[in-house]
């Protein structure tokens, strides 16, 4: 298993390296999405739509098995300028968006391969990454089961020890001006690397959730994740990584520009 | 869809919120005069003072007070405190990860007075992993200032409240889960003065009692996660006053003269704990328990509860350590919850005398 991975990296990492070079002829080759199948199941969410089921069912797909690389995300960039900075629309890309790039179409920085998440990147650029992969956002129901998997390939949602060892890994996670490259450590069951140790992740309906009711202040998840309203709708109270991932969320605009914040794709 | 967009959304109900008030106003303004019942008077809010000019809050670290305000009007209070998640030590050897209101647990001392318009602005740092937001318990309104504040890493928000009632109050995070918020420090102290002022002392200081749950037992070294289990079980580890143990100790003790007034603005952020606040051998002349407006003379040991606070007044009649304690006596001497303050100048025999040593507190 190990060595098959280390092996589709390889090939990753030749693919990059191609559309590198192709960027100067004509058509831009689009890099490999090194991704794993994620199996159909159920999971209960933390924060149930009113009135939806407790148990939400997902179907099969695709994920990328990292999160988006700046490497990646500067391909995209060099292939689509329209999603350069200093030309994305405003409306879908905030003013601090690829804000700690070093200009528009050079991200800096020392690692020469690039292989720290993209983070500072809007919702709508990340979608369009996505499609221009032949894939799109997660959902976040997709996004929270998949991350529900442990190393054992276990759906370990509500396992005490899984949220004891998720609320360390949020503790020690590091610093977002200073970002490792993506793919340390040990993958989930599924092959998944990454999904809480290093960065937060865009889902397709990240906003959705707060957007119920006639407006923001009747109902929706927000009211949930203040001591005010209490956390009564929670479907496990114990779940404070969870409560956490939903919270950050929560606070996410569309215009992106957070420095915590990067994502992967689904297929 | 984006933050901007969402404050004004915000706005606009708020706006639609004023125009329904202002309707039933206009509406309760033209009924009958005879209809004692129901007078505009009634209906709308409180007299206000008028506001006079504007400034920003001088905010200070524990054990540190902001200066007594000597305005006798009120005032338009610009506060901006940030949210910072930092690495410090909690005791010798023993580190942690802090979610903190400027930098440091407590968070900074806020000091207003009453009928004072606060702006108030929070920031989130960049650094930050999750979001937060805070609840002054000196807000009139819902939530405290929660929701208008729920700020994610690298954001900004903002909210203005009028301070209608004097006191000593508490503030914390109240973002999901709260406890965990509060139990990594996330509490500080903000001081509504009333109109007339407080009486005048000579020395002010700012200590906050909280609680710490970690993986390894008190003492363990090393980088301490936030303990689930033992937090839900209100059994913690350490206790302390100020954010670490020993941080008001030798050269950090609270120094005084002999003679000299103290106040000490008590805070207790919990999350689970309440304290039974005393000063080793030292009686307060006065306390006001919860913070609140009302005085009792000549207490030994007053409680401060989980999201509350008390003032304490005493004069230094002699020297000597003179030694904070939470009098649940095992948190003091075995969990961390001890400081010390250091009071100097010439003994008064008429007063205490111990047979020729030193004086020395941590008698009982």
């Amino acid at each position: 298993m190990l060595r098959l991975r280390r092996v589709g990296r390889v090939l990753v990492t030749a693919l990059l390296a191609s559309s590198g070079s192709a960027v100067e002829g004509q058509a831009p080759v689009r890099p490999a999405a090194e991704a794993v199948v994620v199996p159909a199941g159920r999971y209960v969410p933390l924060f149930a739509q009113p009135g939806a089921p407790r148990e939400v069912a997902v179907d099969a797909f695709r994920m990328d098995v990292h999160p988006v690389s700046v490497a990646s995300f500067l391909a995209f960039v060099q292939a689509t300028p329209a999603w350069r900075r200093d030309r994305a629309p405003a409306a879908l890309a905030g003013a601090d968006y690829l804000g700690d790039w070093a200009s528009a179409d050079d991200p800096g920085g020392l690692d020469p391969d690039r292989r720290h998440p993209v983070t500072r990147v809007s919702w709508f650029a990340a979608r369009a990454y996505c499609a221009w992969r032949g894939g799109r956002l997660p959902t976040t129901d997709e996004w929270e089961y998949a991350a529900a998997f442990d190393e054992s390939g276990a759906v370990a949602a509500g396992d005490p020890d899984f949220n004891r060892w998720l609320l360390g890994v949020y503790q020690s996670r590091p610093s977002s001006d200073a970002l490792p490259p993506v793919g340390r450590g040990v993958p989930n069951g599924l092959g998944l690397h990454d999904l809480h140790d290093l960065v937060w992740e865009w889902t397709e309906d990240v906003n959705n959730q707060l957007l119920t009711g006639a407006g923001r202040d009747d109902r929706g998840i927000d009211r949930q994740l203040f001591c005010a309203a209490g956390s009564t709708d929670a479907t496990d109270l114990t779940n404070y990584a969870g409560f956490l991932r939903y919270g950050v969320r929560a606070t996410l605009g569309g215009g992106g520009g957070e420095p915590g914040v990067g994502f992967r794709c689904v297929y | 869809m984006n933050a901007q967009a969402t404050l004004h959304s915000r706005s606009f109900w708020s706006a639609i919120g004023g125009l329904v008030v202002l309707a039933i106003f206009a509406m309760v303004a033209t009924r009958p005069a005879a209809d004692e019942t129901l007078r505009p008077s009634d209906m709308s809010a409180p007299e206000l003072p008028a506001l006079r000019g504007e400034e920003t809050a001088i905010l200070t670290e524990a054990p540190f007070v902001p200066p007594p305000i000597t305005r006798d009007y009120a005032t338009v209070v610009n506060v901006e405190l940030e949210t910072v998640e930092v690495k410090k030590r909690l005791a010798d050897g023993v580190d942690y990860t802090f979610w903190t209101f400027g930098g440091s647990v407590p968070g900074s001392f806020i000091r207003v007075r009453e009928g004072d318009e606060v702006r108030f602005t929070l920031k989130n740092h960049p650094t930050s992993i999750v979001a937060h937001n805070i609840d002054l318990h000196a807000v009139t309104g819902p939530g405290g200032g929660a929701k208008a504040t729920f700020t994610g890493p690298g954001q900004e928000t903002d909210f203005t409240f009028r301070a209608l009632n004097p006191g000593l109050y508490v503030y914390h995070c109240a973002v999901a889960p709260v406890g965990m918020h509060i139990a990594n420090g996330m509490y500080g102290l903000i001081l509504v003065e009333p109109e007339e002022g407080l009486p005048e002392v000579d020395r002010e200081f700012y200590v906050m009692q909280g609680e710490f749950y970690t993986e390894g037992r008190y003492g363990e070294p090393g980088h301490q996660p936030f303990s689930y289990d033992k937090a839900l079980a209100e059994n913690p580890d350490y206790v302390v006053f100020n954010g670490s143990v020993g941080s008001m100790v030798g050269d950090r003790s609270l120094q005084a003269q002999v003679g000299e007034k103290i106040r000490l603005f008590v805070g207790n952020g919990g999350p689970n704990l309440v304290s039974s606040f005393h000063v080793i051998g030292e009686i307060f002349d006065n306390v006001y328990p919860e913070g609140g407006t009302t005085v009792n003379r000549n207490v030994q040991t007053t409680l401060v509860p989980a999201g509350g606070s008390a003032v304490t007044e005493f004069r230094a009649d002699v020297p000597g350590t003179f030694i904070m304690v939470d009098h649940s006596i095992f948190r003091a001497f075995d969990k961390g919850a001890l400081g010390m303050i250091e009071v100097s100048g010439h003994a008064t025999a008429a007063i205490f005398t111990d047979g020729g040593a030193a004086a020395a507190g941590g008698g009982h």
